[in-house]
């Protein structure tokens, strides 16, 4: 479903700000040996028993599509992250939020490329709707941190043309670094 | 590539806006929605997003709003884009690669033209029912 990593964690956080969170902190740590990431929000989180069918793929939170039987974004990560030596564990409390810690080891030949992380970031910024997004990117040495108002306001909004371009030039020097 | 700060990109945006000022701004009443669902993203709608706002910028269009939006039912047909113009109806275009996107932008904004052979139905009834 989704060919590179950047489309999973985009997926994953996507999640959150559907779960009406108003604050999603996306932290990615780099190390060389692990890429792991980390999503905590302040959604609507979830009671244990709907903790415990999230990673079933015929569980679904109805909403989006109210006929879908299916749920393929936890379980898909699921699948991956156990492909590749890595983790997934889910904190959540209903009315208070959510946090998604996984881990994938950055050496595992099974590993799927990063792909495009600014462009996935820059659809979470441009994703619809009144939240705050801060996202996180620590590689190695490097380390940058920018959150969705900050760039709004420094680029004059995230929903014209000029504003996105000035966003994804932004986000990609800081890719590239 | 040297990394940008938040001061560069005012910088730039000051720059760009008097660009613009140059042009007749008027107000934003064009819409372009681009979905993103799984579906979308799966079928390339990343770079259908990033030719739209390359062509926007580079027709100098100031009167677009680009957004993102979730599956619309038409996953067949990915990536699907949604254009709103004034005094034209509000048409999905199916199948929008880069090429496609390109002309959205050249033919159906600026041209008030409809690119017939990519236009799609209105989306799954059971969608129109939930919205």
């Amino acid at each position: 479903m989704h060919a590179t990593l950047a489309d999973v964690i985009a997926d994953t956080a996507q999640n959150s700000i559907e779960a009406g969170a108003r604050h999603v902190e996306l932290t990615i740590i780099e190390d060389g040996k692990t890429i792991a990431v980390t999503i905590k929000d302040d959604g609507k989180g979830m009671d244990e028993a709907t903790q415990a069918r999230a990673f079933n793929p015929f569980y679904t939170e109805a909403g989006k599509h109210d006929k879908r039987k299916v749920g393929l974004g936890l379980p898909i990560l699921k699948q991956i992250c156990e492909a590749t030596d890595g983790a997934v564990s889910l904190k959540s409390e209903k009315g208070v939020g959510t946090e998604l810690n996984y881990s994938f080891s950055a050496t595992h030949i099974d590993l799927p490329p990063m792909g495009d992380l600014a462009g996935a970031v820059l659809m979470l910024f441009n994703y619809p709707g009144d939240f705050e997004l801060t996202f996180t990117h620590k590689k190695g040495e490097s380390e940058y941190s920018i959150s969705r108002s900050e760039l709004a306001e420094a680029v004059g909004g995230l929903e014209s043309a000029e504003g996105i371009a000035l966003a994804k030039e932004f986000l990609e020097s800081q890719e590239a670094g | 590539m040297a990394k940008l700060t938040l001061e560069d990109l005012r910088r730039m945006r000051g720059e760009k806006q008097k660009e613009m000022e140059m042009r007749d701004a008027s107000n934003k009443d064009v819409q372009v929605i681009v979905g993103m669902g799984t579906c979308g993203i799966a079928a390339g709608a990343k770079d259908t997003f990033t030719a739209l706002v390359g062509a926007i910028n580079e027709k100098g269009l100031t009167n677009v709003l680009i957004r993102q939006t979730g599956c619309m039912g038409l996953c067949h047909s990915e990536p699907t884009v949604e254009v709103v113009v004034p005094g034209m109806p509000a048409v999905i275009y199916g199948n929008v690669d880069a090429a496609t996107a390109k002309a959205v932008v050249e033919k159906h904004i600026v041209g008030h033209q409809l690119i017939d052979d990519k236009i799609l139905d209105r989306p799954s009834i059971d969608i129109i029912k939930n919205s």
